[in-house]
């Protein structure tokens, strides 16, 4: 009996599974303890991902790496500078326009619903309230605006205190990250130095050509959608290019989702018609037909091989707990999960130490 | 210094042991050619370790991450049980593993307190994105060495076949 539970502990998935349940509990730990710096951290490393390239093309033309580091980051601060000191003008204008526009919303919403009503009266045979209906629908969407612009008051409080860090964090980040890294490796045992380090540069490989793929398709599903919608003449073409490409992140439920902002933009403007709905959809479907026939087979699908089952219940679940955010990243996150165990697993069972006491 | 704890390994400053392994692998057929300047770079980026006597460094059969490089102390190759070869300071042993995830064709003990530094496959690869010519050079050595190896167990098998 005691040899079976000597057995079973002793397990390559045991073992994985014990080492793996440590890692999580000390991430989950240090999210807690990082998290009012974790959006710093996070942009911090993105920036990171995208520089580093940079850095070492520079030392490998001679440049110190100090120098290296510091003429990169000196040119992207810069950089921001200029594109802050362009945008903000047309981003402000965008939003006085959008403020003094939200005061005629319930004359529009009002406008909509006695349309809808008429279509359905001669249509269905049956109608409803038009007024009631508005004022109900402008009650709630005042009501979620307030709360939504006091979240993102604060929020930005919060980013603009944390854009300060970035630079810093990012700097130092090119300057010593592989030391770091190396330090932190150096704690492993003699015996699982070696395969501490073979898990971290398969599992690192694999998670970085996820995070490409989903990038590129991200990019890419926003550049397509902001040209279409600037081309079809639908307002803020940008930012609902970019809340498309984020939208259609979501499994199973973001090629729905991701038709609702431009739509709702096109029946809330000056002059809503079919036409431009009709606009509005067809560049979502094309966006997202070029996303289902090139960019997921090229670029995502080989990297992420999850079941659909696994994906469906994660994405609900991660949307019940962590809403929006949680919807984004909750493919990521299943993904980064099943790797780090599986090459646990794989360098337990294959390439460990065969006595482990 | 064989027997430390993790906080120790942790903190441990890195300068003390670059100086002389960069000596080391000067002097080793690897790094034959390859400039001064980018062995001690590529050294920087090496994972020194201690190891007490009667310790295994690498075990028969497992996958290798890299090569070892014995700073001090003594170590003993062997197969199933059987001595083949006494490795000492400055010898460079698992080269294999710099150019393939294989298993480990034999077991390396340390027969002495030693302390080892690791040069891991990642850390080359990492060398060939930045410095291509430097480390297509020492690429270029260690075909060499495991082609001369290949031909001796080729010429050990033919004597072994002949008589």
């Amino acid at each position: 009996m005691k040899n079976l539970a000597t057995a079973l502990l002793m397990h390559p998935a045991s073992l994985a599974a014990m080492v793996f349940a440590v890692g999580l509990g000390a991430a989950w730990l240090f999210l807690c303890i990082a998290s009012p710096i974790l959006f710093t951290l996070v942009l911090s490393a993105m920036f990171y991902a995208a520089l580093s390239p940079t850095v070492d093309n520079l030392v490998r033309r001679d440049v110190n790496k100090s120098t290296a580091v510091a003429i990169v980051m000196v040119v992207v601060v810069l950089l921001m500078l200029g594109l802050t000191a362009l945008l903000y003008p047309a981003i402000s204008q965008q939003f006085e326009t959008f403020s003094s526009r939200s005061v005629q919303l319930d004359e529009r919403i009002q406008a909509l619903s006695m349309q809808v009503d008429a279509w359905a009266r001669t249509h269905l045979g049956s109608g409803f309230d038009p007024d009631q209906v508005a004022m109900r629908v402008v009650q709630d969407l005042s009501e979620r605006a307030d709360a939504m612009s006091t979240a993102v008051r604060s929020y930005f409080n919060d980013v603009a205190f944390s854009l300060l860090l970035v630079p810093l964090v990012t700097f130092f980040l090119l300057k010593d990250y592989r030391m770091l890294r190396s330090e932190t490796m150096q704690a492993l045992p003699n015996r699982y130095f070696e395969l501490g380090w073979m898990v971290y540069n398969v599992a690192t490989v694999q998670l970085q050509n996820y995070a490409r793929g989903i990038f590129i398709q991200a990019l890419a599903m926003s550049l397509i959608c902001t040209i279409g919608f600037w081309l079809a003449g639908i307002e803020y073409a940008p930012v609902l290019g970019l809340l498309v490409g984020l939208l259609n992140l979501i499994p199973f439920f973001g090629i729905s989702l991701a038709k609702v902002p431009p739509v709702l933009v096109v029946l809330l403007s000056d002059k809503p018609d079919l036409l431009s709905v009709g606009l509005a959809l067809l560049v979502v479907f094309v966006a997202q037909a070029v996303d289902n026939i090139y960019l997921t087979p090229r670029v995502v699908a080989k990297s992420a091989s999850l079941h659909p089952l696994t994906v469906m219940l994660g994405v609900m679940l991660a949307g019940y707990y962590y809403g929006f955010v949680g919807l984004i990243l909750a493919v990521p996150v299943i993904f980064s999960m099943k790797v780090i165990y599986f090459e646990l697993l794989r360098g337990i069972r294959y390439f460990g130490p065969k006595h482990v006491s | 210094m064989a027997s430390e704890t993790i906080w120790l390994r942790l903190f441990r400053p890195k300068v003390e042991w670059v100086e002389d392994a960069c000596a080391l692998c000067e002097k080793n057929p690897l790094f034959d050619k390859v400039p001064r300047k980018s062995i001690r770079w590529l050294v920087t980026r090496m994972h020194p370790r201690s190891y007490s006597e009667g310790e295994p460094i690498v075990g028969m059969g497992n996958a290798g991450a890299g090569a070892v490089l014995i700073l001090s102390g003594e170590a003993s190759v062997r197969i199933n049980g059987i001595e083949l070869e006494r490795m000492h300071r400055g010898d460079l042993f698992g080269e294999v593993a710099l150019a393939a995830d294989l298993p480990r064709t034999a077991e390396v003990v340390a027969v002495q307190d030693s302390e080892l530094v690791f040069f891991l496959r990642s850390d080359l690869q990492e060398w060939l994105a930045i410095m291509p010519k430097e480390a297509a050079r020492l690429l270029q050595n260690l075909s060499k060495m495991l082609a001369q190896r290949l031909m001796e167990k080729n010429k050990m098998i033919s004597r072994q076949t002949g008589q």
